[in-house]
């Protein structure tokens, strides 16, 4: 499991998931690539911060 | 359109067996259902999907078990007959290969070759999205356990089949068949960030907050 830390920069609240869990969690069954690609979409326009990320081997 | 891939672990990748029996796990991996560990298919259907006969596809099953891949229970009905088998994946599949399903469904390429597009496919960097790996000739050879003439073979196939493309005498090797798929993407990358956003929601429902 890759764990991830978001910071979402409005409510100033930091979340801890996972790719899996939010993979699990849309209906269209993402990949990790486009996952990640949407965490840093959303990076790009200051709505959240990854703050930390396990990341892969 | 929803796209279906098979996840290869690496764990698999780096077992020192022969490629035939990662591709039966790969094989395997097609009738698996979500992410459920057990996999219910016939020895019959695996045979047709992986074009192995059923004497070749029970040897490559059991170097898998003995390996510690998979594990094998055959259903027994009630009035004793035998039915399918059921496999249970052992292995540990933290880290693994997305391959998109019709790749690995794809019957123009060769075992070796679905194995080498893995391999390749582990070394890309996902953060720059560029699909580029940079393996030596050598380096495949050794993660493939093959000869360099059979690692030329492969890299003409993936590259004839339009997966891949390279130079000769470079490292570089572009999964250019998955560069191209980035285009399709851009429509689920809004449904993916709403589900980050509802997360959050859920959470400051939740009270449950770290304030800064």
């Amino acid at each position: 499991m890759r764990v991830i830390k978001l910071l979402f920069k409005d409510t100033k609240s930091i979340i801890t998931t996972s790719i899996e869990e939010i993979a699990s969690s849309c209906e269209r069954n993402p990949t990790e690539f486009e996952i990640m690609r949407a965490l840093r979409e959303m990076e790009r326009d200051k709505e959240i911060m990854i703050i930390f990320f396990s990341n892969r081997i | 359109m929803r796209r279906r891939h098979i996840r290869i672990a690496y764990d698999v990748l780096d077992k020192k067996v022969a490629n035939e029996a990662k591709y039966v796990y790969m094989a395997l991996l097609r009738f698996r259902s979500g992410n459920s560990k057990n996999i219910k298919v016939s020895i019959a259907k695996l045979s047709e999907v992986t074009g192995l006969k059923g004497r070749q596809l029970t040897k490559h099953i059991n170097t898998l078990i003995k390996y510690k891949v998979i594990s094998r229970y055959q259903n027994k009905h009630n009035d004793g007959n035998y039915g399918c088998n059921t496999y249970s994946i052992l292995c540990n599949e933290e880290y693994f290969s997305e391959i998109p399903w019709e790749i690995a469904s794809n019957k123009e390429l060769s075992k070796w070759s679905m194995i080498g597009y893995c391999i390749m496919k582990r070394f890309i960097d996902i953060d720059k999205e560029d699909f580029t790996c940079y393996l030596s000739k050598d380096q495949l050879a050794t993660y493939l356990q093959c000869s360099i003439n059979q690692v030329d073979k492969i890299k003409r196939n993936l590259k004839g089949a339009g997966l891949i493309d390279f130079d000769r005498n470079s490292n570089k090797v572009v999964l250019i068949y998955e560069l191209a798929l980035v285009g399709q993407l851009n429509s689920n990358l809004d449904h993916i960030k709403q589900v980050v956003r509802d997360k959050n929601k859920a959470i400051e429902n939740e009270s449950y907050q770290v304030i800064i």
